[in-house]
C-alpha cells in the first residue's frame, strides 16, 4: 500500500482580499523509502501543501476538500486527539528557520527528551538522556553529551538544523517532511545537511518529502519530483525524466532559469 | 493603511466620535450654551435639572450645562497645547540622542532618567504654587515635564532605523544628516508618537482637572470641569447634578482618548494585521 | 584603476558583559587588497562571516576602514549600492518616483520640477511601468522592488555599483530576470560592478574576475574562466557544495567538516586550516599570503598543487 496518498487536496485561505486558493487540487503519492521533492517558486503552494498534511495550516486557511491517506487512514477526517499522535510521531516535520522551531529557554536535551518521551514509549525518564545523546550523534553533532546541555542560541545555524532533525527522528517516523531546511544556511553547511538527510534516509528507511525552490537540490537528492505553480502540480515524475524531457511549459521555464556554472 | 485597520475597531471609532463631538461643542460653545456660563442668578440657586436648565444650576445660579460646555474648551485646549509642547521637545531631544549616539545620547538618556524620577504631579503643583495658577502656566508646565516618554520612543525608533538599508542607501548617495533625519527617519518614527499623544491628551486633561479640583488649577471664574467638581463637594447631598455632570464629562473624554489611543496602537502594530 | 583598496583592516567591537571589561572584536577584514578597473565586473564570493558585505560597504564609502587606504577615482555620486533585502531598502513613506530620483536631488543634478519625468525614465530602464512612480513600495513584489533599487542606483550614472547579494532574497524565477537586467545595464553604461554573493553560480554568470573570501581574507583571485579549476582548498569545497541541476552527475562531494567559524576567534596560521583536508604543520603556524600561482590566478595557500579539479 502506498505510504502517503494525497488526492485532490484543496486548502483555501479566506482573506479580506478574497479567496486565496493556496493548494488547488493536488495529487501526490509517497512510497516507503523514497525521497520526493516538491519544487516551485514562492506562492506556488508548496509550503502550504506540507503544512496541510499535518493540518498545521495557519488561520484563515482551511483544508476545504480532498483526502490525505496515510497507511489507509484519512488524516483530513482524523480528530485532533488522534492527529496529535501522528504529528511528530509517525510523520515528522522540519522547518526552514531552526531558531523559531527551537524554544530558546530550554536546553537541547530538554527539548529532544520531550520529543522522545512523547512519542517513543520504549524510553522512560532515565533512559531518555542516553537516547538523546544517541540521536545527537546520529545527526553528526560532536561531543553530544556535552552539547546537549547547551541552549539553542549557543549553537550555529547548521547545528540547530541538526538538532531539529534529531528531534524529528526521535519518534522513528515513517515520513519526514522537510520544508526548505537548507535555504537559510551557507552553501557548505547546506551540503553537510543534505548529505546527512540522504544518509539518514537510507539508514532508517524513511520516506522524505523535500520542499525546495532549488532545482539543484532536487537533482542531487530526490528520486521523484512534483513541480508546483499557483497551487497546482504542473508536472511530476522521476527526476531524471522531468529534467531531461520536461513536458510542461512552466517546468521548462523554471529549468531554464536555474543558473549553472 | 492604519486608517483601514482602525476602522474595524468599533470602540476606537466610538472614542473618535466622542472626541469629534467634543471639538464641535468646544468650538461652537457660545452657540450651543443657552446661557452665559458666568451669569449668576441668585433666584435660581441649586435648582435640579429641568427643561430650562438641562444640568440644573449651581450655588450661584449659573447654568451648569453652559459651564460644562465652556469647560470643554479648557480641557481640550490644555490637552492639545500641553501635548504639542512636549511632543516637540520629545522629538527634538529623542532624535538628537538617537541619531548622534555617543556621549550626546548618554547625556540625554541620563537627563531623561532624572526627569522621569520626578513625581510629575507634585512637580507641577510646586511650580504652579510658584508662578501662580493660570491656564497658560498649566499648559506650559505639563508640556515641560511630559516629554520624556516621547523622547524615549523617538530615540528607540531612530536607533532601530539608523542602520536600515534605505537609510544606508541615502547615505551612500551623499545625503546630509538633516535630510536623513527629516526625510527618512522622522516620517517612519511618528506612528508610536501618535499613540502616545492620544494617551497624553487624556492624561493632561486629567492633570488639569485634578489641579482645578484641588484649587490649584484655573481661577474659579473660569469654568473648568475639575473646578466645577471641586465646588460641588459642599453640595453633594443636595445637588447631585453638580457632581455627576462634570465627573461624567471628564470620564467620557478621557475614556474616549484612551480608546482612540489603544485603537491606534493596535492598528499600527504589524502583528495585528 | 577605478577603485583601489589597499591593506584594509576592519574590526567591530563586541561588548562583553555589563561592565565591558575585555573587549572582543569581530575581525571582519584582515588585510584585504583589491582593485577594480573601469567597466570591469568583479565578483566577491564567500559564506557568512567572510567579510564580503563589509568590504562592499567600505568600497562604496559607507564604512571607513580601521587601517588601509581606499582610493576611488570619482565623486561620491559615481558609486552606488544595491542591497540584498528589497523590503528594507525602500523608505515606506516615500513614493517610488521620489525614491529613484533622490540621489539626483541630493547631488543637485536635477531640479524639483524635472523629477517626475526623470523618475519615469529611470523606471522604464529598470523594466518597470513609468506610472509606478506615483505608487508606494508596499504595493510591489520583491522582484519589482529590487528593480526600483536598481533604478535608484543607476540614476546618477555611477561608474561603480556595489551589488550586495542583490538576488539572494528573490524567487528563483525572478533572480534570472534581475541578473539579465544587471547584465544589460552594465553593457549599456559600461559601469563597473562589485558583485557580492554567496552563490558561485550567480557570480559566474555576470563577472569577469572572481575573488573568494574566507574569514576576512581573500583566499583566491582569478579570472572567471578558471572558476571550475580552483587552486585553493576552500574554493574547491565551495564549488563542490553547489548542487548541480543535473541528476546524472551525482558527484562525490567534498563535505567540509565543522561549522563556518566565527570571525571573533580567528584560528592561528591559515584561517582555513581547521577545516582543510590538505593541511600540514606549516598551515597552523604561518598564514599564507595571496600570491600569483599562474597567469591571472592568485591563491593564498601552500599546497595548491594538492587541489584536484572535481568538475
Amino acid at each position: 500500500m502506498t505510504l502517503l496518498d494525497i488526492k485532490n487536496l484543496r486548502t483555501y485561505f479566506d482573506t479580506e482580499a478574497g479567496l486565496v486558493k493556496a493548494v488547488d487540487g493536488v495529487d501526490l503519492s509517497l512510497e516507503r523509502g523514497e525521497i520526493v521533492a516538491v519544487v516551485g517558486g514562492s506562492g506556488s503552494g508548496k509550503t502550504i501543501l506540507a503544512l496541510s498534511i499535518l493540518k498545521l495550516v495557519p488561520e484563515p486557511g482551511k483544508i476545504v476538500s480532498g483526502e490525505i491517506s496515510y497507511n489507509g487512514i484519512d488524516l483530513v477526517k482524523l480528530p485532533a486527539s488522534e492527529l496529535r499522535k501522528v504529528r511528530g510521531g509517525k510523520i515528522s516535520m522540519i522547518f526552514q528557520e531552526p531558531m523559531t522551531a527551537l524554544n530558546p529557554v530550554f536546553t537541547i536535551e530538554n527539548q529532544i527528551s520531550e520529543a522522545i518521551l512523547t512519542h517513543d514509549k520504549t524510553f522512560d525518564n532515565r533512559a531518555a538522556p542516553g537516547r538523546t545523546a544517541e540521536l545527537l550523534s546520529m545527526v553528526g553533532i560532536p561531543d553530544p553529551v556535552k552539547k546537549m546541555k547547551a541552549y539553542p542560541n549557543e549553537l550555529s545555524g547548521g547545528m540547530r538544523q541538526r538538532v531539529m532533525i534529531a528531534m524529528a527522528l526521535a519518534s522513528k517516523p515513517d515520513i519526514l517532511i522537510a520544508d526548505e531546511p537548507t535555504t537559510a544556511l551557507d552553501v557548505t553547511i547546506q551540503a553537510q545537511i543534505l548529505e546527512l538527510i540522504a544518509s539518514l534516509q537510507v539508514k532508517l528507511g524513511m520516506a522524505v518529502i523535500f520542499i525546495t525552490h532549488d532545482f539543484g537540490i532536487v537533482a542531487q537528492v530526490a528520486h521523484r519530483v512534483y513541480v508546483m505553480h499557483d497551487g497546482r502540480v504542473v508536472e511530476s515524475g522521476k527526476v531524471g525524466d522531468v529534467f531531461e524531457r520536461p513536458k510542461d511549459d512552466y517546468t521548462k521555464k523554471l529549468l531554464a532559469t536555474v543558473p549553472v556554472l | 493603511m492604519v486608517w483601514h485597520q482602525l476602522k474595524r475597531n468599533k470602540l476606537a471609532l466610538t472614542g473618535l466620535a466622542v472626541i469629534v463631538l467634543l471639538f464641535i461643542v468646544a468650538i461652537f460653545a457660545p452657540m450651543i450654551a443657552p446661557y452665559n456660563p458666568n451669569a449668576y442668578d441668585l433666584d435660581s440657586v441649586l435648582k435640579a435639572p429641568s427643561l430650562a436648565h438641562l444640568f440644573g444650576t449651581d450655588d450661584q445660579g449659573r447654568d451648569v450645562f453652559s459651564r460644562i460646555v465652556f469647560g470643554a474648551r479648557i480641557s481640550l485646549s490644555v490637552g492639545f497645547v500641553a501635548v504639542s509642547i512636549y511632543i516637540t521637545i520629545g522629538i527634538i531631544l529623542g532624535a538628537i540622542a538617537g541619531y548622534y549616539g555617543g556621549w550626546i545620547d548618554i547625556a540625554l538618556s541620563r537627563l531623561i532618567e532624572v526627569v522621569i524620577c520626578f513625581p510629575t504631579f507634585f512637580l507641577i503643583l510646586a511650580i504652579l504654587a510658584f508662578v501662580g495658577p493660570s491656564i497658560y502656566n498649566i499648559m506650559i508646565v505639563i508640556g515641560l515635564t511630559g516629554w520624556t516618554g516621547v523622547a524615549r520612543l523617538i530615540r528607540g525608533e531612530f536607533l532601530r532605523l539608523k542602520s536600515v538599508d534605505f537609510v544606508s542607501a541615502a547615505k551612500a548617495s551623499g545625503a546630509s544628516d538633516f535630510r536623513i533625519i527629516f526625510r527618512h527617519l522622522l516620517p517612519n518614527s511618528l506612528a508610536p508618537v501618535l499613540v502616545s499623544a492620544s494617551f497624553g491628551v487624556a492624561a493632561a486633561i486629567l492633570v488639569e482637572s485634578s489641579l482645578s479640583f484641588l484649587g490649584f488649577g484655573v481661577p474659579p471664574y473660569v469654568s473648568s470641569w475639575g473646578g466645577i467638581l471641586s465646588e460641588s463637594r459642599e453640595y453633594m447631598d443636595v445637588a447631585w447634578w453638580l457632581t455627576i455632570t462634570p465627573g461624567l464629562a471628564i470620564f467620557l473624554t478621557i475614556t474616549a482618548y484612551n480608546l482612540l489611543g489603544e485603537g491606534l496602537r493596535d492598528a499600527i502594530d504589524p502583528r495585528m494585521r | 584603476m577605478l577603485l583601489e583598496l589597499k591593506n584594509i583592516v576592519k574590526r567591530f567591537p563586541v561588548k562583553r558583559g555589563f561592565f565591558g571589561g575585555g573587549r572582543d572584536f569581530v575581525h571582519a577584514l584582515s588585510d584585504v587588497s583589491l582593485f577594480i578597473k573601469e567597466g570591469e565586473t568583479l565578483g566577491l564570493v564567500g559564506e557568512s562571516g567572510c567579510g564580503k558585505s563589509t568590504l562592499g560597504r567600505i568600497a562604496v564609502g559607507l564604512y571607513k576602514p580601521d587601517s588601509g587606504t581606499v582610493v576611488f577615482g570619482g565623486s561620491s555620486k559615481e558609486r552606488q549600492i544595491v542591497f540584498q533585502d528589497p523590503y528594507s531598502s525602500l523608505n515606506p513613506r516615500m513614493c517610488v518616483g521620489n525614491i529613484v530620483t533622490e540621489p539626483l536631488i541630493i547631488n543637485k543634478l536635477i531640479k524639483k520640477n524635472e523629477r517626475f519625468k526623470k523618475a519615469g525614465e529611470l523606471l522604464k530602464e529598470a523594466g518597470l511601468n513609468e506610472e509606478f512612480a506615483q505608487r508606494y513600495p508596499h504595493e510591489f513584489s520583491g522582484g519589482q522592488r529590487q528593480r526600483i533599487c536598481i533604478a535608484r542606483a543607476i540614476s546618477t550614472r555611477p561608474r561603480l555599483i556595489v551589488a550586495d547579494e542583490p538576488v539572494s532574497s528573490l524567487d528563483v524565477a525572478v533572480q534570472a530576470d534581475i541578473l539579465e537586467l544587471l547584465k544589460d545595464l552594465q553593457a549599456r553604461y559600461k559601469m563597473a560592478y562589485l558583485f557580492i554573493s554567496h552563490d558561485l553560480r550567480v557570480i559566474s554568470k555576470l563577472c569577469s574576475r572572481v575573488a573568494v573570501m574566507y574569514l576576512g581574507k581573500i583566499v583566491e583571485l582569478m579570472d572567471a574562466k578558471f572558476i571550475k579549476e580552483p587552486l585553493h582548498p576552500y574554493t574547491e569545497a565551495l564549488l563542490s557544495a553547489v548542487p548541480l541541476p543535473d541528476p546524472k552527475i551525482k558527484k562525490k562531494r567534498i563535505i567540509l567538516e565543522g561549522d563556518v567559524p566565527s570571525p571573533i576567534d580567528l584560528p592561528k596560521g591559515c584561517a582555513f586550516n581547521p577545516r582543510c583536508r590538505y593541511k600540514e604543520d606549516v598551515c597552523m603556524k604561518d598564514a599564507p599570503v595571496l600570491e600569483s600561482k599562474a597567469d591571472k590566478r592568485q591563491a593564498a595557500c601552500y599546497f595548491t598543487q594538492k587541489v584536484r579539479n572535481i568538475l
